[in-house]
């Protein structure tokens, strides 16, 4: 059972702003969701390798050669808030936000 | 009552907008039509019917002015693409509000591939929010329908793309698959779609849902044209550490050269013909099977012994890392921001809160808890072990079979608004899909009969980078039958 | 009660690669303006992968070599996810559980204060991951500004052991580890503009006791001196919480470095839940031992050896040896020089002398950025062997050299700078010397020695320091012996 605290907990890492019904309907949904999903627990998967990375081959890398930029113009053209140079977002108060 | 479909007694008889590509190319080849011509009438036909169907978010004017490569297969034919491939210039939203306004500053690898192959881009195709769901219901810009139906669902995600290839308003279309979401809509809608072996496609400039799992594939009428279409898109990416340098043969050229079926072993897993199948999907693949075995495969049991762990495992990697994935759409560089907000938190939080529609929160808020300190070991990384059994099922599998055949969906398309209600209902139609994206392996269907009215889709599957032995035999197959040849009367 | 620190550091450095780690724009966008080295990979674009920069690869390999780590045989990166504005995808791609290096150590030996010995101070990990762009406050205090040419240069960051017991070793192993880096050239390893970066954990304990004290984490210090202002004064703040029976809050503090005080930035319980797991858009990466040991081939002689050397084998002080050593550039220009001259305490003294002083003044912290090469220094030095200049000479010599660059000979020979040794010349002027300071002839024939010094001063004066001083004082004092007997 995922309680409504956890639920607004997990939203919290995820920066999601949930409505008071939203918490209710996914404590409920998730509750049984991860009910069901708990079936996987019963698997015997001593000494078995996770599957972290799909059909992949190893060790791709790049040179080291640099490559044109896109440009200022391109790339904050797109923003919701700039001063045409540089992303805009509300005061950051490093004291109390950085990580 | 007139029928809701119309089936043709061969590719002559059908009328342009629903010939195979491979048809259209030797008309324009032999001047029987133009490209111009294609592209105006490839894109009326889309706008005509979107007031309706809704299939597409965006229609441009075509390609005309795009059209390179004047030796290949695509030059000049109207394809589409789904809507969270990223087009230079062009509007890209994956079905979201919070993209509703995102223009791309790049092109997806396979647009660029595209358009060196000349062809017509006609528009982008709705779909569910970031491919999340199972019926293109979860778009912000409203439900893609069903032209069997339109009171049913396409299937999802990429419904739009499957609705542009079966309404006619394209020869190809683009879509991504991440547990299915290619092949289920094709199912439902009554065209071939194929998931390739996961990095046979690049996946740059495919807007992520769950890295370890997308893969672009194509829509098409028939099989050939898959081939075609797969021979345009697959190859090696230097920008996508993930796409496979495995050589890439000529698909269409492989299957064009005929597959001889006698003995090639066609393998029937025990564990997709079970309880809550609708009998007229079990009945049509069982009369394909039967095909198969006509034109000489040997038909031979398999086992997929953690089948029933799939659907826990896809949730929790695919929601674990689409919880990751989608923390870029925060309201600072691109897309949506809320009008209001007292400081930066309360920002993010409102911006996605508003931004992201009801299913994304919840996957999102999933894939969190999984993730979350406490619960990883028992959730994430136990998922990602059962993976790991899910895998070696089908390399078991493969060794036993050449390929293997099964249903591609439980039914076939239910109701708009049928499943909404509960999650988990909704995630089960994704049960015959989702284990090829787990175990990374190329899958396609294709029609195989109706059900109700409603088209049923077969599944096959193959081992690794083995997309050429499917497509040849799914094109064996349509050669020797007509499902292909029924389509929707729009 | 005494108190022992225990202080352990995590260190951020940039590694000086021309690209970013995941894609390939410019990590050279100093003075730019902000988002200019930027593209859609290393601004978060949707749909965007990553690719590693193999010299990424390749030079924390070589860190970790350099450190004396054990190099992972596979390594992969993950996602740590948070959200904050510098950061374009809401995560950083760094490594969790699988960090390319592991186990090494770095030497400190609290400078050359006698009695002291050699102390390992041991290194738990190396991992590469990317940096994140950079915030700037506006000046309305309502917005801020992001910029993301930071975002995405390579950085590894190098964890330490609980080691360091003291303010002045935390420092040391800065320096070493600094001067570490800057001898293999992977980074520029500058505190000030950013491409060095130090976090302190501190915690504190009775004297004898082995358990560890509740620790402190310390951000936002800006300087060596600046890290070892803020552990001194941490600690200092630690013993007094315990002292008056309080508890240590373990906590995440930020010095001021205007205050030189540590404030409370973030207790425990709001620490982030950072959700780390496997990136899935890079495939991991096997290091084989023939890269390991093709990498290590490439290592240059390390500070430790160096000192060794300086100290055994050239006979150098301890002091000077530890000078050059600590100095990547200085100790070069000193192994070209040492290279075609055996009087290595000759080089020593010009190099640490002269020549240095002339750096400060100039405000040059590398040699190899002054005009002066060590073929200059090895001609000169040759010159005054053979008698051409002398060593007062020489000093003008090398303020020319940082000058114009010009050759010793060409100087020597532009400013008539060569020294006199024609001996009826200096005759001549010996003898007007001895006639116009009759009061010093007196002097040196009563027994005052010291007066030969005051007329060899006069001797130079007139020749403006041109004077062969050897063969001035050889001929003075047998002029001098001539009268004394005459
Ligand atoms: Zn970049």
């Amino acid at each position: 059972m995922i309680s409504k605290e956890e639920i607004t907990k997990i939203a919290g890492l995820a920066m999601l702003e949930l409505s008071e019904t939203e918490k209710t309907e996914y404590s409920s949904q998730l509750s049984s969701l991860l009910g069901y999903f708990k079936d996987i627990q019963s698997l015997d998967l001593a000494g078995v390798e996770p599957t972290n990375h799909a059909l992949v081959a190893d060790n791709v890398l790049r040179e080291d050669t640099a490559a044109p930029s896109l440009g200022q113009k391109t790339v904050v053209a797109g923003a919701p808030a700039t001063d045409g140079k540089s992303y805009r977002v509300p005061a950051i108060i490093e004291t109390e936000e950085q990580p | 009552m007139s029928e809701n479909y119309i089936k043709y007694a061969n590719y002559k008889e059908m009328p342009v907008h629903f010939k195979p590509a491979h048809e259209i190319r030797r008309m324009i080849d032999a001047k029987e039509i133009s490209e111009a011509e294609l592209t105006k009438m490839a894109v009326e036909r889309a706008s005509s019917s979107n007031g309706v169907l809704n299939a597409f978010l965006s229609i441009s004017g075509g390609g005309a002015e795009l059209a390179g490569g004047k030796n290949s297969f695509w030059a000049g034919i109207p394809v589409a693409l789904k809507d969270n491939i990223v087009t230079k210039g062009i509007k890209t939203t994956a079905g979201s509000k919070i993209l509703e306004n995102y223009t791309p500053i790049y092109d997806a690898t396979v647009v660029q591939k595209l358009k060196n192959a000349g062809a017509s881009i006609i528009g982008k195709t709705n779909m569910d929010e970031f491919a999340m769901g199972s019926s293109t219901e979860n778009s912000a810009f409203g439900v893609t329908k069903n032209p069997w139906d339109i009171t049913r669902v396409p299937g999802g995600s990429s419904g739009g793309s499957a609705v542009a290839v079966a309404s006619g308003s394209a020869y190809m279309a683009l879509g991504s698959d991440t547990g299915g979401s290619i092949r289920q809509p094709a199912a439902l809608c009554g065209v071939c779609g194929m998931k390739p072996t996961y990095g046979r496609v690049s996946r740059y400039g495919l807007i992520a849902f769950a890295s370890s799992l997308d893969q672009i594939g194509p829509f098409t009428r028939d099989a050939l044209d898959m081939a075609h279409a797969l021979d345009a898109i697959c190859g090696h990416d230097p920008k996508d550490s993930t796409s496979s340098a495995a050589p890439a043969e000529s698909f269409s050229d492989f299957v064009k050269k005929g597959m001889d079926m006698n003995g090639v072993k066609i393998g029937i897993p025990d564990e997709y013909f079970g309880e809550g199948i609708e009998q007229g999907v079990s009945d049509r693949v069982k009369e394909a099977i039967g095909q198969f075995e006509k034109m000489g495969a040997k038909i031979v049991s398999v086992k997929l012994p953690h089948t029933k762990y799939a659907i826990p495992v896809y949730y929790l990697i695919a929601t674990a890392e689409a919880s990751s994935n989608l923390s870029r759409f925060d309201g600072v560089k691109y897309g949506f921001r809320a009008a209001e907000f007292k400081n930066l938190k309360d920002m993010y939080m409102k911006t996605r809160d508003e931004g992201f529609g009801a299913e994304v929160k919840r996957r999102i808020i999933l894939g969190t808890y999984a993730l979350s300190s406490g619960y990883y070991d028992a959730y994430y990384k136990t998922a990602q072990k059962a993976r790991t059994k899910i895998k070696e099922d089908f390399q078991d599998a493969f060794s036993r079979a050449d390929l293997i055949l099964s249903p591609v969906t439980p039914a076939a398309a239910f109701k708009i608004g049928e499943k909404t209600a509960d999650p988990l209902t909704m995630y089960m139609s994704d049960i015959f899909t989702i284990s090829a994206n787990l175990a990374s392996i190329p899958a396609l269907s294709i029609p195989c009969g109706l059900s109700g009215g409603m088209p049923v889709g077969l599944q096959l599957s193959g081992n690794y980078f083995q997309e050429g032995k499917m497509l040849a035999a799914a094109y064996e197959f349509q050669k020797r039958t007509d499902h292909h040849l029924c389509v929707a009367a729009v | 009660m005494k108190y022992e620190a225990v202080i352990g550091l995590e260190v951020h450095v940039q590694l000086s690669t021309n690209t970013k780690i995941f894609c390939p724009c410019s990590t050279r966008y100093s003075g730019n303006e902000p988002n200019t080295s930027v593209c859609e990979v290393c601004s978060g674009q949707p749909g965007v992968l990553p690719v590693l920069n193999a010299e990424v690869l390749k030079r924390a390999v070589k860190t970790g070599l350099a450190l004396n780590c054990s190099i992972a045989k596979r390594t992969k990166f993950d996602r740590k996810n948070y959200f904050y504005p510098d950061l374009p995808k809401g995560y950083q791609v760094s490594q969790f559980d699988m960090p390319i290096c592991e186990k090494g150590y770095i030497v400190v030996n609290d400078g050359l204060a006698e009695g002291k010995k050699d102390k390992k101070i041991g290194i738990t990990r190396i991992h590469m991951e990317e940096d994140a762009g950079k915030n700037v406050h506006g000046a309305d205090g309502k917005s801020s500004f992001v910029d993301y040419n930071r975002a995405g240069v390579p950085l590894l960051e190098i964890v330490s052991e609980p080691d360091i017991r003291t303010s002045s070793e935390a420092k040391e192993y800065l320096e070493k580890l600094k001067t570490i880096l800057k001898y293999i050239d992977v980074s520029d390893c500058n505190m000030e503009d950013g491409s060095l970066r130090c976090d302190a954990n501190v915690s504190v304990r009775p004297a004898g006791e082995t358990k560890l004290g509740t620790k402190v984490e310390i951000k936002n210090m800006n300087s060596f001196r600046g890290v070892q202002k803020a552990i001194d004064y941490e600690i200092e703040r630690q013993i007094k919480v315990c002292e008056s029976g309080s508890k240590i809050t373990q906590e995440t503090r930020l010095y001021d470095e205007a205050k030189a005080v540590t404030l409370t930035m973030r207790k425990k319980e709001e620490a982030f839940d950072y959700r780390y797991f496997p990136e899935p858009d890079l495939p991991p990466y096997d290091i084989a031992q023939k890269d390991i040991d093709a990498i290590r081939s490439t290592l240059p002689e390390l500070p430790d050896a160096k000192f060794s050397r300086y100290l055994d084998e050239m006979q150098l002080s301890a002091y000077d040896a530890s000078l050059l050593a600590g100095n990547p550039s200085l100790a070069a220009f000193f192994d070209r020089c040492a290279a075609g001259y055996k009087n290595y305490k000759a080089i020593t003294n010009w190099l640490l002398g002269d020549i240095s002083k002339k750096m400060n003044e100039l405000g040059i912290d590398d040699i190899f950025d002054a005009r002066i090469r060590p073929e200059h220094l090895l001609e000169m030095l040759a010159l005054i062997d053979n008698g051409t200049i002398s060593g007062k000479i020489a000093k003008t010599v090398i303020d020319e050299i940082f000058a114009s660059g010009e050759k010793p000979a060409k100087i020597i020979e532009k400013l008539g700078l060569v020294q006199i040794s024609d001996d009826s010349f200096i005759l001549n002027i010996i003898n007007e010397v001895v006639a116009e300071n009759p009061k010093s002839i007196s002097d040196y024939i009563s027994g005052k020695e010291a007066a030969v010094g005051f007329l060899v001063g006069q001797i130079m004066k007139k020749t403006r320091g041109k004077a062969n001083p050897r063969i001035v004082n050889e001929m003075l004092i047998t002029e001098l012996a001539k009268l004394k007997n005459a």
